[in-house]
């Protein structure tokens, strides 16, 4: 366990019995707590009132998974999709949305 | 705005060579979407793609005349990269993916132009720089590097989240910002003479895209002030055709 520092103590007088160290597991057994694995990866989620099928979703995709589907429209390919949000930021309509999977 | 049936994006091959699964790279990287669009940009050359040899982070399936620069150590490989680039080949295209990740130390945009200027002074025929956020600049770039006489060399600003530390989803917008306030300006080289290919007018202060990552957080108003200086003399001098 490490030693609260004082909450009292401004952060320019700490000296390094203070400071907190760093990149190792302080307690054995307790990796608990960087899990991310619960944490829902977002996807984008196309309203099509609001999509005009501009494609621009499509031109900025890095992962080169959005495919158009046989009406136009797009569509994320959810299994290679990371969640960056670059397609939701790029919109000009606004038609996309980041959702949570499944 | 439903009467307009074909949109700009559309124009482009909808096949894809640079597949999802075919890489690792992080979310919303930048080095990845100008690789996917450099593959779009060498479909017409159809023949070509099976002389490329690429060696960046993540592997791609291209069956192996681009010459390749990997990251990192730039400065001390780049140049010989390029003379490398010149003897091996009579006429091959370097394509330089950058996203200023040399270990250990931060290089500020502004000095980036000395990598287009060396190649220029070893005699490439053609010489660029391009960014992921202009697309259609890049694939024109990249498709009148393969065509043009002699050696290429095209310099490609890749934004990296991890490394420039802002969020994921601005990638494609630290790029352009990076191209609006000239630190990274948008020109071609044609046997000598420079040209700019986005000239613009109303230009963005620099601490917009000095402020929007947090690699930049420790420049305060006086450093700002000698970038936006520095950035200032260079784009002037660049606009004249001068280096």
């Amino acid at each position: 366990m490490v030693k609260k520092a004082p909450a009292t103590a401004p952060s320019e007088t700490q000296t390094w019995k203070e400071i907190k160290v760093g990149c190792i597991l302080l307690e054995e057994g307790k990796a608990k707590p960087f899990e991310r694995a619960d944490k829902p990866a977002l996807v984008p989620q196309w309203d099509k009132q609001m999509c005009v099928r501009c494609g621009l979703c499509y031109l900025f995709c890095p992962d080169a998974a959005i495919r158009r589907g046989a009406d136009g429209y797009f569509e994320a390919d959810v299994d290679y999709c990371k969640g960056c949000g670059i397609c939701h930021k790029e919109c000009w309509f606004g038609a996309i949305s980041m959702t949570e999977e499944g | 705005m439903d009467k307009y049936g074909l949109y700009v994006p559309q124009l482009l091959p909808f096949k894809e060579h640079f597949l999802p699964q075919a890489h690792r790279a992080c979310m919303g990287c930048g080095v990845a979407l100008g690789v996917r669009h450099t593959y779009k940009a060498l479909e017409e050359h159809r023949g070509w793609m099976d002389r490329t040899r690429w060696d960046i982070p993540f592997s791609i399936p291209f069956p192996g005349n681009l010459v390749r620069d990997g990251k990192g150590g730039g400065d001390e490989v780049r140049p010989a990269l390029l003379s490398i680039a010149k003897q091996d080949d009579s006429s091959s295209l370097l394509l330089c993916f950058d996203n200023e990740a040399v270990e250990g130390k931060a290089t500020p945009a502004i000095f980036k132009k000395m990598f287009p200027a060396a190649a220029v002074a070893r005699g490439f025929g053609y010489v660029a720089t391009a960014c992921p956020s202009y697309p259609f600049d890049l694939i024109d770039k990249v498709m009148r590097g393969m065509t043009s006489e002699g050696s290429s060399y095209i310099h490609i600003l890749s934004p990296c989240p991890v490394g420039w530390d802002y969020e994921s989803e601005m990638s494609v917008t630290i790029g352009r910002l990076a191209v609006e306030s000239t630190i990274f300006p948008l020109y071609e080289v044609v046997a000598g003479s420079y040209r700019l290919t986005i000239d613009h007018p109303g230009k963005r202060p620099v601490e917009q895209y000095l402020s929007a990552q947090k690699r930049f957080k420790h420049f305060k108003g006086k450093e700002i002030r000698e970038i936006q200086a520095a950035v200032d003399t260079a784009y002037a001098r660049l606009r004249q055709g001068k280096v």
